[in-house]
């Protein structure tokens, strides 16, 4: 709980300060004893900085948890993939089109799930990339990530 | 015509019976499958409801909060893991009836008392709904905004834990949701010169992101892990309750309707605190409490009632005030939004037919629930075998889709991300997330009001505590707000 109180608060202070940064180039008023643009977010900066100094000094007095038994990491590194795989599909999408990017996504999202055969990962990613575009794009008409050069 | 026709008639359109059944099916599954929430169906089917008429779309998404609150009994009974946080309470007896072979007179059990529990809160919702809007409508920008103010102290609720979390978490949504046009007066804030950024964070974008990363991860964290046990608990006798059954139901699932619905009402309380709640004093008024825990249909009951008629007490304020009891309200808002229909008082004012077309799509809602539930309970049982690796590319791929169709924008689908991230972040920091959630749904409208109210005062700040129903509000909020942290300190007191 320390580090993480630790942590979260400075990067809620970095955070904060980039804000009030910003928020500082706004206009304060733009007419009269009216409240301008910037009013509410200077009130939001006040609170979310001072508060980030209560969590930080939170995390500064706690007393050090103690050290917990090392768990697995080996999921942690698959959630990453699968992170990382799904960031890749959508990276992909705007040139690749939802029929091409779809299915080896599945392919590795289900692999990073611990599916293994690899006959069921094939015919799942395809079928089910199938059945949403026409499901959406077909039947409903909902609009779904076309290719601008090729793909559908 | 007559607007309570007009509502009625709208929402027994085929088209929108059809989105129901489906809707409360699509709930059951959801709310059944451990690890996948009500909101997370919601969200799944989200693109979906943009090409759809208003009415179909909120008949879908009704179904599907009605199903999945009962949906999630069926897990707790058969597994005794609750496929929602709602259910928690009806596993206590309920698993202890499937273990001693009475697995399907708990489940029917369950469906009825659902069905109950909804239909009494619909009732109220009929009954307390329009006379609240029209309250509502006489108020001024002040007390509009500590009205909102009033919803978003919901924060404390979810941040017992740690208030300066949960009020960070709340901050920082108010802060995402300062990017864009300034309310007011127009104003590019926070945008580096982006036209994607002018628009702001659509908060349904932000809410996909939130709500579907982090099951990603969770799912693969769970794997290919299979339940394995609905199979043998599937053969589970008759689950039509005997007519000395619907007796012992009778009091539990009253008095579960009444806590559930008041519950409901109340912001940030939600379906946990109902079913526990409703539990409890099911109990305290049974003329055999020693029964309770040890596998009784009394104890299905009152929580299963208390749960499901927490969804109509949840709409009361939603429809009325655009207040979001819990995320699947604050989801629905968003849908609603999405057709250009702002929940609030003007919704009763100016659109009454479809306010009563939310109220009998909730109705339908809660039939087709009972009705499916009743016929296809062995069938969706097996549901619960399902491997997680078939399901996680599924809902990434929905999300995505969901993402975009907002505002055909591949903006929005990185947007999604982020917010994924940010969330995945804040789990990881112990940082709760339902108050920014919260904040991205009412931080537009507390920023709209403070200024509005500022600017016709002259920037003098006692316009919110000159008005009495401000005031009340305000009183309201801080006692909100200090309440549970009260409590939580007794609470503490009482164990030392």
């Amino acid at each position: 709980m320390r580090t993480k109180n630790i942590t979260a608060s400075l990067a809620f202070l970095v955070f904060g300060a980039v804000y009030a940064y910003l928020t500082a180039q706004l206009p304060l008023r733009m007419l009269g004893n009216v409240p301008g643009p910037s009013f509410f977010p200077w009130v939001l900066t006040l609170c979310f900085l001072g508060l980030s100094c209560v969590l930080l000094a939170q995390g500064l007095t706690a007393p050090p948890a103690a050290p917990r038994p090392g768990a697995a990491d080996s999921s942690a590194g698959r959630v990453a993939a699968a992170l990382l795989a799904f960031a890749a599909y959508l990276g992909a999408l705007p040139f690749l089109g939802f029929l091409l990017a779809t299915p080896p996504a599945c392919a590795a999202l289900m692999l990073a799930a611990g599916e293994k055969r690899p006959l069921y990962i094939l015919a799942w990613s395809a079928g089910m990339t199938a059945f949403l575009y026409l499901m959406f794009q077909s039947l409903f008409g909902v609009p779904i990530p076309a290719a601008p050069d090729f793909g559908p | 015509m007559n607007p309570v026709l007009d509502g009625f008639l709208s929402a027994s359109a085929p088209e929108a019976l059809v989105a129901m059944a489906c809707g409360a099916l699509i709930g059951l599954i959801a709310g059944m499958l451990p690890g996948v929430t009500i909101s997370s169906g919601i969200i799944i089917v989200l693109p979906l409801t943009f090409v759809m008429g208003p009415h179909v779309a909120i008949s879908l998404l009704l179904g599907i909060y009605s199903g999945g609150m009962t949906g999630g009994s069926f897990s707790a009974i058969l597994l005794n893991i609750p496929g929602t946080p709602s259910a928690s309470a009806t596993g206590l007896d309920g698993h202890r009836m499937a273990r001693r072979g009475e697995a399907g007179l708990a489940l029917g059990a369950s469906i009825f008392s659902s069905f109950f529990g909804g239909m009494f809160s619909l009732a109220c919702l009929f009954l307390i709904a329009p006379q609240l809007a029209a309250v509502a409508l006489k108020f001024r920008a002040q007390d509009l905004f500590s009205l909102v103010f009033f919803g978003l102290t919901i924060i404390s609720s979810f941040a017992v834990k740690s208030v300066v979390k949960g009020l960070l978490s709340g901050l920082l949504g108010l802060m995402l949701v300062t990017v864009g046009q300034d309310p007011v007066m127009g104003t590019a804030r926070y945008t580096f010169g982006s036209v994607h950024l002018l628009q702001g964070v659509h908060f349904l974008t932000a809410l996909i992101g939130l709500f579907a990363i982090p099951q990603l991860a969770e799912g693969i964290l769970e794997g290919l892990k299979r339940t394995g046990k609905a199979e043998a608990l599937s053969r589970f006798g008759s689950i039509y309750p005997k007519l000395r059954h619907c007796r012992e139901m009778a009091l539990p699932s009253l008095i579960g309707s009444v806590v559930g619905t008041f519950i409901g009402i109340l912001p940030g309380t939600g379906g946990p605190i109902a079913a526990f709640l409703s539990y409890d004093y099911a109990k305290k008024f049974s003329r055999h409490p020693e029964r309770f825990g040890t596998g009784c249909i009394e104890g299905v009951a009152a929580p299963e009632a208390g749960n499901n008629a927490v969804c109509g007490g949840a709409l009361i304020p939603m429809m009325t005030l655009g207040i979001p009891g819990d995320p699947v309200t604050a989801i629905l808002i968003g849908a609603l939004l999405v057709h250009g229909l702002a929940p609030g008082p003007m919704l009763f004012a100016e659109r009454p037919d479809f306010a009563y077309t939310i109220i009998f799509s909730f109705f339908w809602s809660n039939i087709f629930t009972l009705a499916i539930a009743l016929l296809g309970v062995r069938l969706l049982v097996k549901v619960l075998d399902a491997p997680k690796a078939v399901l996680i590319p599924a809902i990434a791929v929905l999300c995505t889709i969901g993402s975009f169709a907002l505002r055909n924008s591949f903006f929005d689908i990185y947007v999604m991300l982020a917010f994924g991230l940010l969330g995945l972040l804040m789990q990881k920091l112990e940082m709760p997330v339902v108050p920014l959630i919260l904040a991205l749904v009412l931080g537009r409208p507390l920023e709209e009001n403070l200024r509005v109210a500022l600017t016709a005062s002259q920037g003098d700040p006692s316009v919110f505590f000159t008005s009495p129903i401000s005031l009340g509000f305000l009183i309201l909020s801080a006692v909100t707000f200090v309440w549970p942290f009260v409590q939580e300190r007794r609470a503490r007191a009482a164990r030392a």
